[in-house]
């Protein structure tokens, strides 16, 4: 087992580099050079020195690449061009927010997701499932800020049940803190409900075609037994890998959440920083959104190789 | 055979789908197994005996269903019978051997635990020391080299030979009357095949189990059988007693079978009769004979009318003899080669 | 096949009719086609038109949609939005497609080093979120209507790219590419004439399901102001503009979306339709 993990763990190096070049190599890509186009043509020439001198813009790639690694890697992300502040101390503000907000829309969504799909894949054919698999069809049309629009309509506005958009901190005020979680953390388990659903009514269908379930039903255990015992027990490491790779879709939600309701997470920095070309800005925001995927698909490649000791030779 | 049958079945039809798009399996088929009896059903894959098996335990699969005939258990009808008294019997008085073990025990579950989980579901009184104690017994039975280690071991930790003997505690362990043992040795070496039937022959010594045993393989037939049943296209086309039909076989089906089997230890011969052609389609059996599309005989007679118009076997399936218009030992062939 | 096999590879019975989803997807595809292509023509505004008098009208004889902020006929505007935003999803499928379907064949056929390096760019683009890929290229071109086209193109390829390659290892040891390679059929020529044609169904239901997340992302990148600019008008354009205005005039954020939801969910009936149709192995899941 520990072996499985060093393993998992040393896979996630080579992609943690390719991250890390990618991330270099954005800046690199600005068409023209790269300090005018950051800071404009009739800029302080103080400030332009200093840029080509952090960016190391004189130095061969490989050698500017390492010291900004070494600078990323000890939290130094360099200075935002918009508000001069170093970009890891606006981070450091933003991202509580930003996990915060992931981490209640994950708990909506497989709230809802997870028995949905449960109940369609073992009664498949039902008019439950029909019901289900309709209303993730249309779950998955549906745009999660325009979603986002219609709950803040109906639930703040007009029933006026919780208040529309804005943000406490948990330690400042933990009741008016959840408060204001429910209406974004709503929003994006719904937007991603329909695939978390899909993933887990697929992944239970699929396990009831195999031969162990035919086999355990064919010892006269009790139906309850087979899907606990079998179908669950095959099917759940699978469907954590798999909906660590919907981490994905979480995080482009919550960019999008946040900016509509108001939530001040990483998410609004990225329409911020591209729109204001803040490039250390972006650079870093790939980054840490990046790097956070990575993380939660190791977890859960750990999860899984502990449930299914056939992983665990892989 | 003497007295009741512990199992027998009659006349069993199984049919999927609907209206134009119906296809019926298993047609006919019919077949009987006495007490510490074992009896081989034999044929290419798609000719329905697994189908046969699985509708025996009342597990057929979505859209499946027994649309005629009856099947009779230790003097109770499983037919008729519903899921939760299907469910009792499973498991416990009728235990299915798995063809590959390796795919079929939960890959998740140590096997002990399956072991225990199959104990606590059908024995319900014992504790759980006495189930640990019952679970190693059979895994010892099965004759399991180091049955501690199979207790606290993964499937997939396991041989193949292992986890096909797991299988066979399994099915085992709970002294079944009847084991349905699905081409239980596909999935093996040869020379493992050859223990596992063996192992099979020393249960039903030891145990008195009546066994099913379903192969496509009817060599293994010859080292094990007391009586045998042949499938084809849905229906039997030959039973009885194994030495006499594998001695003398009457239907042509049969001695095709049995031609494309080399002679035990020696050198195949020049060449083999093999049937060639594919066996017809379920949703569309043809007239008459079934085999006809591959019967050599019926080319070589002229294609004869009875052959096309009329099926040659009995009402109910149980005929014991060949369901054949021209068996082979009073087959007018000699005259037409002469 | 053993007993337990049996039961693993049988499908309940004939699949229930689906005669209903091809009206329903087809129904919404059409409708929806009819209002972007002649939808300007009846109402009889310029989209760009402003109207002062005429602020923020809720829906009437005149404007059956209502106007926004600057008095433009909103029925006209989402008409002539959806072309755009159609237009920019079509662009980036076919960008996408154009990357992904030769690289996918490539890799996937030659195996090796080519197949290790290309993979590892794609589990790359996995690790970041589409809609921050599309984000970012978006950031070094600035917003217009061709970089939404450009980004999401480059921001989908990777799936696509995974899932063909996929699919060819799947087909490439199959017996036919086998005797293919042993007639002496060259390389290109089993690419083009074997592989090819058996991934067909797989691609067109493929391109399908893109479009749909193209339609989603363009509205998605729109409402954060970095699709198309003012004064045109996208779906996704159209949504951001309403922003500004969502509690005192929620009305036009309302009814900017619906024509979205209607859309992609026409397109995902039809990717399932077409998948009963020609793919009947990835029906099911």
């Amino acid at each position: 087992m520990v072996q499985y993990i060093a393993r998992r763990l040393l896979l996630a190096v080579p992609l943690l580099f390719g991250l890390s070049i990618l991330a270099f190599a954005y800046v690199r890509v600005i068409p023209g050079d790269p300090v005018t186009a950051m800071l404009g043509v009739n800029s302080d020439p103080e400030l332009v020195a200093r840029l080509r001198d952090q960016l190391g813009l004189d130095e061969p790639w490989y050698q500017q690449y390492l010291s900004w690694l070494g600078n990323v890697l000890t939290g130094d992300f360099g200075l935002s061009y918009r508000s001069r502040m170093p970009v890891s101390d606006i981070l450091v503000d933003r991202i509580p927010a930003t996990l915060e907000l992931a981490l209640g829309g994950l708990l909506v969504g497989l709230l809802i997701a997870i028995p949905a799909g449960l109940y369609a894949g073992f009664r498949r054919g039902s008019r439950a499932d029909n019901v289900i698999t309709g209303a993730t069809l249309v779950g998955l049309a549906t745009p999660g800020f325009w979603l986002g629009t219609l709950l803040m309509l109906l639930l703040a506005l007009q029933l006026g049940w919780l208040p529309s958009q804005g943000y406490v901190p948990f330690d400042v005020d933990p009741a008016q803190n959840l408060r204001l979680l429910v209406l974004p953390a709503l929003t994006l388990g719904l937007a991603i409900a329909p695939y978390l659903a899909r993933l887990t009514r697929t992944a239970v269908v699929e396990t009831g075609g195999e031969p162990s379930v035919a086999y355990a039903r064919a010892q006269g255990l009790p139906e309850r037994t087979v899907a606990r015992t079998v179908v669950l027990r095959i099917s759940i490491p699978s469907l954590i890998v798999a909906v660590a790779l919907t981490v994905g879709f979480l995080l482009a939600g919550s960019i999008i959440v946040e900016e509509l309701f108001n939530w001040p997470g990483m998410g609004r920095l990225v329409a911020a920083g591209v729109s204001e070309r803040d490039y250390p800005m972006i650079q870093a925001l790939m980054l840490i959104y990046g790097v956070i995927f990575i993380v939660v698909n190791v977890i859960a490649e750990v999860l899984q190789g502990l449930m299914d000791p056939r992983v665990r030779l892989t | 055979m003497t007295g009741q049958p512990l199992l027998s079945v009659r006349d069993l039809a199984v049919e999927f789908g609907h209206g134009a798009a119906t296809s019926r399996p298993v047609d006919g088929v019919g077949f009987e197994v006495g007490e510490r009896e074992i009896v081989g059903i034999v044929g290419e894959s798609g000719c329905g005996k697994s189908l046969t098996l699985l509708a025996l335990l009342g597990l057929l699969p979505a859209g499946g269903r027994v649309v005629n005939g009856a099947i009779t258990f230790a003097g109770r009808d499983l037919r008729g019978a519903d899921q939760s008294v299907l469910r009792s019997l499973r498991g416990r008085q009728v235990a299915l051997i798995p063809s590959d073990a390796g795919a079929a025990l939960n890959p998740v579950a140590r096997v002990g635990k399956q072991l225990r989980l199959s104990l606590r579901t059908h024995h319900p009184e014992l504790n759980a020391q006495q189930r640990r104690g019952r679970a190693l017994d059979a895994l010892r039975r099965a004759r399991l080299a180091r049955p501690e280690q199979a207790l606290a071991a993964y499937p997939h930790e396991l041989s193949g030979g292992m986890q096909q003997r797991s299988a066979i505690a399994l099915g085992l362990q709970n002294e079944p009357q009847l084991l349905l043992a699905d081409e239980p040795t596909t999935a093996l070496d040869v020379s493992i095949q050859a223990e596992i039937l063996k192992l099979l022959v020393q249960l039903r010594d030891e145990l008195g189990t009546a066994i099913v045993f379903v192969t496509h393989d009817i060599s293994t037939v010859r080292e094990i059988c007391d009586r045998v049943v042949v499938m084809y296209a849905g229906q039997v086309v030959e039973q009885g007693d194994a030495d006499e039909v594998l001695a003398a076989p009457r239907h042509p089906y049969t001695a095709a079978l049995l031609g494309s089997v080399p002679p035990l230890g020696g050198v195949p011969p020049e060449q083999l009769e093999t049937v060639s052609g594919m066996p017809p389609d379920p949703a569309a059996w043809p007239g008459g004979c079934r085999f006809q599309a591959r019967c050599r005989h019926f080319t070589e007679l002229g294609e004869p009318d009875e052959c096309t118009s009329t099926w040659p076997g009995s009402a109910d399936g149980l005929a014991l003899s060949a369901a054949c218009h021209f068996p082979l030992d009073d087959s007018p062939l000699e005259e037409v080669r002469r | 096949m053993s007993a337990v096999a049996v039961v693993a590879a049988t499908t309940d019975g004939p699949r229930v009719k689906r005669g209903w989803k091809v009206i329903v997807g087809g129904g919404l595809l059409g409708f929806l086609a009819l209002f972007m292509l002649v939808g300007p023509l009846i109402s009889g505004y310029d989209p760009n038109a402003t109207d002062l008098d005429a602020r923020f009208a809720g829906p009437s004889a005149q404007h059956w949609l209502g106007t926004d902020d600057l008095g433009r006929d909103l029925f006209t505007r989402m008409a002539v939005g959806g072309r755009m935003t159609m237009l920019i999803a079509l662009g980036a499928v076919a960008l996408a497609s154009a990357i992904a379907i030769p690289l996918g064949l490539l890799t996937g056929y030659l195996g090796g080093w080519v197949d290790l390096a290309v993979m590892r760019v794609v589990d790359l683009f996995f690790a970041i979120p589409t809609l921050l890929v599309a984000i970012g290229i978006v950031g070094l071109f600035g917003p217009s209507f061709s970089t939404t086209l450009l980004a999401l193109g480059l921001a989908f390829w990777p799936f696509y790219a995974r899932l063909v390659r996929s699919a060819v290892v799947g087909v490439r040891d199959l017996a036919y590419t086998d005797a293919a390679r042993v007639i002496g059929a060259g390389r290109w020529r089993i690419i083009r004439k074997e592989i090819l044609p058996a991934l067909l169904p797989l691609l067109i239901v493929q391109t399908t399901v893109l479009l749909g997340f193209a339609v989603l992302d363009e509205a998605g990148l729109g409402f954060l102001g970095l699709g198309v600019q003012p004064p045109d008008a996208s779906w996704g354009s159209l949504l951001a503009q309403s922003r500004g205005f969502v509690l005192s005039h929620p009305w036009i954020g309302v009814i900017a979306g619906v024509p979205i939801l209607l859309v992609v969910l026409g397109i995902n009936i039809m990717a399932d339709v077409l998948r009963d149709r020609l793919d009947p192995q990835g029906a099911s899941t």
